[in-house]
């Protein structure tokens, strides 16, 4: 994991008009994502997860939502790219599931079609071949009878093997990157189980790396190597995934955790965090967290805090607090 | 599919009952004995008492409507009392001039109504939309017998493209096809107008869903997925307003058939009314209520064919 990054993101910002003027729906986003590893992106809802991996896919739609920054694919600059070639990264290379089994299904064409239609766009083969491939696929994420399933429509299927089924999919032209929108959420929690493992199994078995979003701190240490905790558009801290545990920096991190409910504790321990996720019309200068924020200091509402950690950690945070120590660091090299 | 088409059908015969006593009491009601309308003014009280015992009006109404049903169940749609000739002979001489103007008419409206819709959809708010969207608001307005003169003015008498009055008789296959041009899109136009809007309606809300996203992330090229994904899903709620309008269409059929001055059911029908032949009137609507309900079903399984969920169901 000493080499190059997969895919490198640098000052990401994904802006969408709304009422005639240009509003920043995530800012300054920046991470990297290594071979085999996984990432976990977490925040509540609204707070720019989904909206950074479509850009990463150029998904979001032309004239509403534009895209500054860098994305570089091994070394490959996304951002700008012509469509055509986009298209021949998606699925090839970049591969997206997403959250709703239900709806993320064509419901009139055969699930074994749509798998094999994937795998068709990105390679010169036989119809058959195709089919085949698929089948191997279907068998692979564990449908039963998957052969005689081919021909199945959506409808015929549960919302964890239509789940599968969008893995599969996904899978088809063995991506290097998986981005995974909140796969599991529609899910219950076994099956929810089921499809953790079964991400992690092929993450493993293809050395593919993997964005995963989710706002359930258990499956993040289910399933992930490092995590960046996004707040309002913003990365405001990241870590490898032991490291935030064992000690999470920033006081909405902190929060999180105070906001999981515990069997060993009464539910008076769990602490909500009060207010909301400012809309994308309020997003002002400074911390945006600063309103909610038990630890406010007078400087947060001033320039925004950057992301930064002491070097080699690997931790980082954005926050004032935690800004002495970065500093230190900063002169002492 | 077999269970699902056997069950259409099973539906389609209480309509058809309820066709049957329909036309059977509206023709009862019509006042004026009809022995008397056919022997006139002059005829003699006996006469028209053997006339009546001939056409069985002396019969129960109960009697009368049994044995209605039993000819239309043999076939038998009654004769006309204009030109003694049964009524299926009468149908069977103009019906393939309506089908193929009726069928012709579903071409045009499919062939221009699916394309333009979805370019619009595709094309939302922008100049091409807005066009399409007038242009449909027009053809919905148009009454068949003002489009149908204005486009005989212009390409018949004006131009002298088509015919002005359709060949009757046997004529080659190219010229029986020039002559239906202008009625077909006389026809047609509101059916494309109306299969323009249900398309381009299903093709904004089908552009929305998740799994055309889902589909775009596959690296599928865009028109291929407006193509493959979006057109098959935004195609089911067309089929079903082609069924409903198709019922429309046959009726409009009259209006044009009477406009272009072409042989068909139509003209039988308006013929027949003005004559006051009413078994041709009474066999002929049965005839049309039987087309309705073929086209209803045909529509039906077609339905089947686009939408698995209900192939299934």
């Amino acid at each position: 994991m000493t080499d190059a990054p997969v895919l490198a993101v640098r000052g990401l910002s994904t802006q969408f008009r709304i009422g005639g003027a240009w509003r920043a729906a995530t800012r300054n986003v920046a991470f990297d994502l290594f071979e085999n590893q996984t990432l976990a992106l977490v925040g509540e809802s609204g707070c720019g997860k989904s909206i950074t991996c479509q850009a990463i896919l150029g998904l979001l739609p032309h004239g509403v939502a534009r895209v500054e920054g860098s994305i570089r694919y091994r070394g490959r600059e996304l951002v700008g790219l012509a469509e055509p070639e986009m298209e021949g990264i998606r699925g090839s290379e970049i591969a997206m599931i997403f959250q709703e089994p239900m709806t993320a299904l064509n419901p009139v064409m055969p699930v074994g079609e749509q798998i094999a239609e994937a795998i068709l766009v990105h390679r010169k083969c036989a119809r058959a071949e195709a089919k085949a491939e698929a089948i191997a696929f279907m068998d692979r994420v564990r449908i039963p009878a998957a052969a005689q399933r081919y021909r199945d429509y959506p409808h015929q299927f549960s919302g964890g093997m239509r789940q599968r089924i969008v893995i599969a999919m996904a899978m088809a032209c063995k991506p290097k990157v998986l981005l995974a929108d909140e796969p599991t959420t529609a899910l219950d929690v076994t099956i929810q189980a089921q499809i953790l493992a079964e991400l992690r199994d092929l993450c493993a078995n293809f050395r593919m790396s993997m964005v995963f979003i989710t706002h359930s701190l258990g499956v993040v240490a289910a399933i992930a190597d490092a995590v960046a905790v996004m707040y309002a558009g913003e990365i405001v801290e990241m870590a490898p995934v032991e490291e935030l545990f064992a000690a999470p920096k920033h006081p909405y991190t902190q929060a999180l955790f105070r906001a999981i409910p515990r069997v060993d504790e009464n539910a008076e321990g769990l602490q909500p965090i009060p207010g909301q996720v400012p809309p994308i019309t309020a997003f002002g200068e400074g911390c945006r967290f600063a309103p909610r924020c038990p630890a406010r200091m007078p400087r947060c509402t001033g320039p925004t805090p950057r992301l930064a950690g002491a070097p080699g950690s690997g931790h980082a945070v954005a926050c004032y607090l935690h800004h002495s120590e970065t500093l230190d660091a900063e002169a002492a090299r | 599919m077999a269970r699902y088409a056997l069950l259409k059908l099973l539906y389609a015969i209480p309509t058809l009952l309820a066709v049957l006593v329909l036309v059977f009491v509206l023709t009862r009601i019509i006042p004026g004995d009809p022995a008397q309308l056919i022997l006139g003014d002059q005829a003699t009280p006996e006469a028209v008492a053997a006339l009546r015992a001939q056409l069985g009006l002396d019969k129960s109404v109960a009697l009368q409507f049994l044995d209605f049903l039993v000819g239309v169940l043999h076939g038998d749609f009654g004769t006309s009392i204009v030109s003694g000739q049964s009524v299926v002979s009468l149908a069977a001489g103009v019906l393939p001039a309506t089908l193929e103007l009726t069928v012709a008419s579903l071409l045009v409206g499919i062939v221009f109504g699916v394309p333009l819709g979805a370019w619009s959809a595709m094309r939302r708010n922008r100049l091409p939309d807005i066009a399409v969207r007038i242009g449909s608001l027009v053809g919905l307005s148009l009454p068949a017998f003002v489009f149908g003169i204005l486009l005989l003015i212009v390409f018949a008498v004006q131009l002298g493209w088509f015919p002005v009055i359709s060949p009757s008789g046997e004529v080659g296959i190219l010229e029986r096809l020039r002559a239906l041009v202008l009625p077909s899109i006389t026809l047609g136009i509101l059916m494309a107008a109306y299969i323009t809007r249900v398309t381009r309606s299903s093709m904004l809300q089908v552009l929305g869903e998740d799994f055309i996203r889902t589909a775009r992330a596959k690296g599928v090229p865009w028109w291929q997925v407006v193509r493959r994904h979006a057109l098959r899903n935004a195609i089911i709620p067309v089929v079903t307003v082609v069924g409903l309008y198709l019922g429309v269409l046959i009726g409009n059929s009259v209006l044009t058939e009477m406009v272009f001055n072409r042989p068909g059911l139509g003209k039988l029908i308006v013929g027949a009314l003005a004559q006051r032949d009413y078994p041709v009137l009474q066999g002929l609507m049965v005839l049309y209520t039987l087309l309705i309900i073929l086209a209803n079903l045909v529509t039906d399984l077609a339905y089947g064919v686009f939408n698995p969920r209900v192939r299934f169901a």
